[in-house]
């Protein structure tokens, strides 16, 4: 049995999605600003970084990376809910099919309180 | 075998660089361990990379010899450096020659041994005091010299005394930044647009392409406050004896009856950010490079972005600290 990050596509789909993704979220009015000063390039990376966590894949991601991360920031339910939401429109763009859709949600959501620092 | 700093370490088998140097106690900043965050970064001065080791790289960086030392494996002999290493030479003041009254352009003697391309940035120092200010490059290497396009502000630590000291020596640190031409796509169009001294890159980046025989057109935009600020007028006419180049001068302020229309050049009252929009109608298709004003090249380069164009053909050199008030 194949795993998610597999069956999502790998590496392959992580960069189909990297910008798609990006993008929705830097257009996003309720959380763009939340990307307002800072380095583009580095952002993408870690966007990248964070798609292949939600695709199950070979991230080497911890709660703990991502409680640091987003310490300082604050964020709320809502900034949460927004992030999500373009992570299934992206996926759902790409034509991935909506019961992978869920499991990387999931796993993303698996992250939520860190994100939140709760 | 891995070198680095003088010293070299044996790998074990199967080891990556990153590991290698780990497990002999030398620190290297890494993260994810997967070839993702690009914390690791290092860069090869000899020997040959792993295609793996430089994927997600930009071009700019790949050329360079920049790579990851988390997926490289060390069974190859390398002598590597950190990625902020910086060489320090010396040289001396050729020229100055006023380009307005804002600015001026400065010619340095160009340092044996010193690499550099077109484009990229230095760290000027004053000997005396060790005051340093960077500046990017507007020749190309196979100049004999460096030429500097430096923005004089009155009362300012460098910039008074970089431009009335003909003869004086200097310290250059660097090369820095990747606002460099990439030969690979000599079809592709490029864009360039940068605001005040944010010109000297672009100049340095337009030549490259000239000199390496580049096909696709290249569109530059210059922006200023006023037509006294659009100090390069007719050193950009040299560059258009291509005709399906195009350079366009743009002034913030100034009246429509205060714009007269060079030959060849086009000179438009405008923001930069709003005529480099309007006009690119296929952000996917170019590679641009974006300098000057960091307000204005973090505007543009996220609307290009979110208009299509891909965040590895865009070259951004946002000159910090630069503003009057800061004093340069």
């Amino acid at each position: 049995m194949s795993s998610l990050y597999e069956k999502i596509g790998g590496e392959a789909a992580v960069d189909a999605a990297v910008d798609v993704f990006y993008r929705k979220v830097l257009a996003d009015d309720r959380i763009s600003h939340y990307f307002d000063d800072i380095d583009m390039d580095r952002q993408r990376v870690k966007q990248k970084a964070f798609l292949t966590f939600a695709f199950g894949g070979p991230a080497n991601y911890s709660g703990k990376d991502m409680r640091a991360a987003h310490a300082k920031m604050n964020l709320s339910e809502a900034d949460f809910s927004a992030v999500m939401e373009n992570l299934g429109g992206t996926l759902k763009e790409l034509g991935v099919p909506d019961e992978l859709i869920a499991e990387a949600a999931a796993i993303a959501t698996s992250v939520k309180d860190d994100v939140l620092n709760r | 075998m891995i070198t680095l700093d003088g010293t070299t370490y044996q790998p074990k088998a199967g080891e990556s660089v990153l590991e290698c140097l780990s497990r002999h106690g030398v620190s290297v900043p890494s993260f994810c361990q997967s070839g993702v965050c690009q914390t690791c970064l290092m860069r090869a001065v000899e020997g040959d990379i792993p295609a793996r080791a430089q994927q997600g790289l930009k071009e700019s960086f790949k050329k360079r010899g920049f790579f990851l030392t988390c997926v490289c494996a060390a069974d190859r002999p390398l002598t590597i450096e950190r990625s902020q290493a910086a060489e320090r030479f010396s040289s001396r003041i050729l020229d100055v020659q006023a380009l307005s009254s804002r600015v001026s352009r400065v010619y340095l003697e160009r340092p044996s041994g010193f690499q550099f391309e077109a484009g990229q940035f230095v760290q000027v120092i004053r000997r005396e005091d060790g005051v340093r200010r960077p500046y990017s490059v507007a020749s190309l290497p196979s100049a004999d010299h460096i030429e500097l396009h430096v923005a004089v502000f009155p009362g300012g630590e460098l910039s008074p005394w970089l431009s009335s000291s003909v003869g004086a020596q200097v310290e250059l640190e660097g090369p820095f930044g990747e606002c460099v031409y990439v030969p690979v796509e000599p079809e592709r169009p490029l864009v360039l647009a940068g605001t005040g001294t944010g010109l000297a890159p672009l100049i340095g980046v337009f030549r490259a392409a000239l000199e390496s025989g580049h096909q696709g057109p290249i569109t530059l935009y210059h922006g200023a406050r006023s037509a006294s600020d659009l100090y390069f007028t007719d050193e950009l006419r040299s560059l258009l004896s291509n005709s399906q180049h195009r350079i366009i001068e743009l002034m913030l302020e100034g009246n429509e009856s205060e714009v007269d229309s060079e030959p060849l050049l086009e000179r438009r009252v405008g923001d930069l950010v709003d005529v480099v929009l309007e006009e690119q109608k296929a952000p996917p298709a170019a590679r641009y490079y974006l300098c000057g004003a960091p307000d204005l090249v973090h505007r543009l380069k996220k609307k290009l972005y979110l208009k299509g164009a891909s965040l590895d053909k865009i070259h951004a050199d946002p000159f910090l600290s630069r503003a009057p008030q800061a004093g340069a």
